[in-house]
């Protein structure tokens, strides 16, 4: 699949070596649908370009993550009801590409002016997008770190947007993943993490009696949890 | 601490000449980081919760060195960076881990490993040498 680089959005560098254009340094210059194509095809056949990049394996494990949660949105589609929500499955998918990038190193032991040991930003994300998986029904869209990571013990709030699917209690759902992400963040790296922010930004539904699956408009903030165990609670709930 | 294949013991040596002759030619400093990035690739695949080692050069060296190797006017570049600032040897590789393992004891791990073999060749023993380890995917 080309890349057309008009389709490029602001900020996202294209580097032109002759014939080459390449998208994004940390997809190793493939886009999205590239790697969904490639998802799709069962990773065959090997691409090394692929296989080899950090960014990539990143965007590929949150490409399986959507796939497995939108195949129970299709397995009660039947044919006189609407497709699964494209719209939602293409944004969730643009955020997949930005948030794969590397971007800021974020220590663990040392500096990288010295030497020592770091994680990146596109790993953390990885780490979070994982924390969702432990909670049924819930992926987690875009990520954002309030704060310096780069500066170690430095306090670190963290702000999530989720979508939910139908059927989900979205207080006690915002509740787990708040959890469940200080507990793989605490594991994995040394963040300060002072607040797991998680917006509920959309509910899909599943079929319905009348036939309809689309997204619900609902949003919702969930409150923040502390490394000391305070959880608040989202105000919407879906079931 | 890692055990040396016998390849390794003997790029040990000439690793340390080469280290005392930086300076010399660009050829032979090259040849150089390019066998201690060899190595340290070598070593890192064994180290427990390791599941990949990324290219960690920037993309346009990557580019520009795959698109030479394709051509056969030289080797892919190797995916350890390995180069020589101010007689000060710098060793970046960029890993992912299994998430089965805390990140940070895998890394940490990683990290040693490469440092105890650059002790244990003799490369330590100019300038200390700047190891980084950079987690580039947990999963």
């Amino acid at each position: 699949m080309t890349t057309p680089i008009d389709d490029a959005t602001p900020g996202d560098e294209v580097l032109v070596l002759g014939d080459v254009q390449l998208r994004s340094a940390d997809l190793a210059g493939h886009t999205i649908d590239d790697l969904v194509d490639y998802y799709d095809a069962g990773l065959l056949p090997p691409d090394a370009s692929i296989d080899s990049s950090a960014g990539c394996q990143i965007a590929l494990s949150a490409i399986a993550r959507l796939r497995a949660l939108t195949a129970r949105l299709v397995e009660d589609d039947t044919a006189d009801q609407p497709p699964v929500n494209e719209s939602w499955i293409s944004g969730l998918l643009g955020q997949i590409g930005s948030q794969a990038q590397a971007g800021r190193d974020i220590p663990l032991f040392g500096s990288v002016a010295d030497g020592g040991l770091v994680i990146t930003e596109g790993a953390v994300r990885a780490i979070i997008r994982g924390a969702g998986d432990r909670i049924d029904g819930l992926f987690i869209g875009r990520c954002r770190f309030a704060g310096d990571v780069t500066v170690a013990e430095a306090p670190v709030e963290i702000d999530v947007d989720v979508s939910v699917l139908w059927g989900q209690n979205i207080a006690e759902t915002a509740a787990l993943v708040q959890l469940a992400i200080v507990d793989e963040l605490q594991r994995h790296t040394r963040l300060n993490i002072t607040a797991v922010n998680v917006t509920v930004h959309d509910v899909q539904r599943l079929a319905e009696p009348d036939g309809a699956t689309g997204t619900d408009g609902a949003t919702g903030t969930g409150g923040a949890v502390g490394t000391d165990g305070a959880t608040g609670t989202d105000e919407e709930g879906a079931s | 601490m890692i055990d040396s294949t016998e390849a390794d013991s003997a790029a040990a040596g000439s690793i340390a000449a080469s280290l005392a002759e930086i300076g010399g030619t660009r050829d032979g400093s090259t040849a150089m980081t390019d066998s201690v990035a060899v190595a340290v690739e070598r070593l890192l695949r064994e180290v427990p919760g390791v599941t990949a080692i990324y290219p960690s050069a920037p993309l346009p060296a990557l580019v520009v060195g795959t698109v030479l190797a394709t051509h056969s006017v030289a080797q892919a570049p190797p995916l350890v960076t390995v180069s020589v600032s101010g007689g000060q040897l710098r060793v970046t590789a960029l890993i992912g881990v299994d998430a089965a393992v805390p990140a940070q004891a895998t890394g940490r791990d990683a990290h040693d490993r490469i440092a105890d073999y650059l002790a244990s060749t003799g490369v330590a023993a100019a300038p200390t040498a700047r190891v980084t380890v950079r987690i580039g995917m947990v999963g």
